[in-house]
């Protein structure tokens, strides 16, 4: 396969290649991962991922009494739901469903990290804290929620389903790619793969290792 | 074009006020035929939600719902049954849902189409799941807007990133207030010098035709990479772009980039008329001119197309 022509960029076309290859290479070996299914739609990889909540995530999200104490009377009433959403919004394994999606930026030609939950309780979206509590990582809460007005992860309406959803936010992506990879050859495939590994760790979405096994193991 | 004469049409647009005429949804309120309207004259390159805490003491006592347990930024607003996009200026929402779909060949700002009549909610509807726009995710969405506009304009998050968090935060007061000092200081400093800039951040608004499916994005968003000239005849090469060898970029040449089949003339709006700040613009207008004095707040030039009755 070609390699890209403008690393840190990513062009348009080398993206379709680079979605169509990880698809490709998912067929058949999602079993035993917590990747549901991976898809390329025509304008978004859709990856299902479905994530075990387990059982300090109960503590963690009713609100770290460290952190929040004194904070009770603040709390946004989306906050107080948050227990019995989160316990509704599991299914019988104690697990929940997280739709991730990955775009092309226009303006800063690298791939988005786009994330939401299905609709819960009354069509109630997940909040930024509980984005926070529930799917990042303990090891990047602080890197990430120290830039910019709110942090590395902003709310938009979804470019595809123009449906609110989180993203991890690309100002810094080239930067952050250039810094990890001194080669600058790579398929389009590495480049995504080197790039859901540098973005999607920071909201737990790692690639499954089964993927990278060959045939016949 | 002269430079007073950008600066005078850059006051007017900053000074622009539009008139709302806010209702609470007849289904949340108790007794909708009684009820007063909220009415505002408000700044045009401003944003909705920040109305959303005194629209909620205004309608307090005529919700349905117990007002204390409903959160101001659960509000949000639609034009004929329309969501309308929180993270975009009133105006702009002015000139996608009304003025775009008004034949531009008549006086646009037909008296009816004014105030601009919107209906507040409070109750989710499951269909639509909103997101709470509270102050600090509005800010959010503007300044991830202004960075990529700063990125577009130099190649680099370098400018932006130097800008103070208090420079960062009165660019963004500045929309609320009409605020044009503040607003150019901060401007100038992020604007490359003339020949430095990469790339136009252009964005063209096109109203879906009313036809289409109701739950599909209501307005197509169409974005480019737009040099500010264009190669003349037989310069095709990105350095010869860049070295400014060929003719400025117009918003003719542009659209016709952009959207051949809607503008088929580079000079003359045939099928359809660009719109920006409530007005049409001529399809000569120089597109770096226009946007170093008529971008909006957030650094973008957000046109919208109407299409020609």
């Amino acid at each position: 396969m070609a390699t890209l022509d403008a690393f840190p960029s990513i062009t348009e076309s080398e993206f379709v290649k680079a979605c169509r290859a990880l698809e490709m290479r998912s067929l058949d070996r999602l079993d035993g991962t917590d990747w549901t299914s991976i898809r390329w739609s025509g304008d978004e990889l859709v990856i299902k991922q479905r994530r075990r909540v387990n059982d300090g995530d109960r503590e963690v999200c009713n609100g770290n009494p460290k952190e929040e104490d004194g904070d009770e009377e603040n709390m946004d009433p989306i906050e107080e739901a948050c227990h019995d959403t989160l316990v509704r919004g599991r299914d019988d394994f104690g697990a929940l469903t997280i739709d991730f999606s990955i775009t092309l930026s226009p303006t800063y030609c690298v791939p988005v990290l786009w994330f939401s939950c299905p609709p819960i309780v009354d069509g109630k979206v997940f909040s930024l804290d509980q984005v926070y509590r529930i799917l990042v990582p303990l090891a990047f809460q602080q890197s990430l929620r120290s830039v910019g007005v709110m942090g590395g992860i902003s709310m938009a309406h979804h470019p595809v389903s123009d449906h609110p959803a989180f993203f991890v936010h690309p100002c810094n992506t080239h930067e952050a790619l250039s810094a990890l990879c001194t080669d600058k050859s790579l398929t389009p495939e590495r480049y995504l793969i080197l790039w859901l590994g540098l973005i999607g760790s920071s909201v737990g979405l790692h690639i499954p290792s089964k993927l990278f096994e060959t045939d016949g193991s | 074009m002269a430079q007073d004469t950008l600066q005078t049409l850059q006051r007017i647009v900053w000074e622009a006020r539009m008139p709302l005429e806010i209702r609470l949804a007849a289904s949340e309120c108790r007794s909708f035929d009684e009820a007063d309207p909220y009415l505002i004259a408000y700044p045009r390159l401003s944003y909705l939600p920040l109305l959303l805490p005194r629209l909620h003491a205004f309608f307090s006592a005529a919700l349905i719902a117990d007002a204390d347990t409903v959160s101001p930024y659960a509000g949000y607003f639609t034009y004929d049954d329309v969501p309308l996009k929180w993270h975009l200026p009133v105006g702009l929402l002015y000139d996608i849902y009304v003025l775009s779909t008004r034949d531009t060949g008549t006086d646009n700002a037909s008296p009816s189409s004014l105030p601009f009549k919107l209906t507040l909610h409070f109750a989710l509807d499951p269909q639509k799941p909103a997101m709470p726009a509270t102050p600090v995710v509005l800010h959010d969405s503007f300044i991830n807007s202004v960075k990529e506009a700063d990125f577009l304009r130099s190649g680099t998050a370098k400018p932006i990133m130097t800008l103070g968090a208090q420079e960062s935060k009165a660019l963004w007061t500045s929309t609320q207030d009409n605020d044009l000092s503040t607003f150019a200081k901060i401007h100038t400093s992020l604007m490359p010098s003339p020949g430095q800039l990469r790339n136009i951040p252009l964005r063209v608004y096109l109203p879906s035709p009313p036809d289409q499916d109701p739950s599909k994005a209501q307005i197509k968003v169409l974005q480019s990479r737009i040099p500010p000239t264009v190669a003349s005849a037989g310069q095709s090469t990105p350095a010869a772009l860049r070295g400014g060898g060929g003719q400025a970029q117009t918003l003719g040449t542009a659209l016709h980039q952009l959207i051949p089949s809607l503008f088929p003339s580079r000079r003359t709006p045939i099928l359809a008329t660009p719109l920006l700040h409530g007005a049409p613009v001529p399809m000569n207008a120089h597109l770096e001119e226009l946007l170093r004095w008529g971008c909006y707040a957030d650094g973008w030039l957000s046109v919208v197309v109407a299409m020609r009755g």
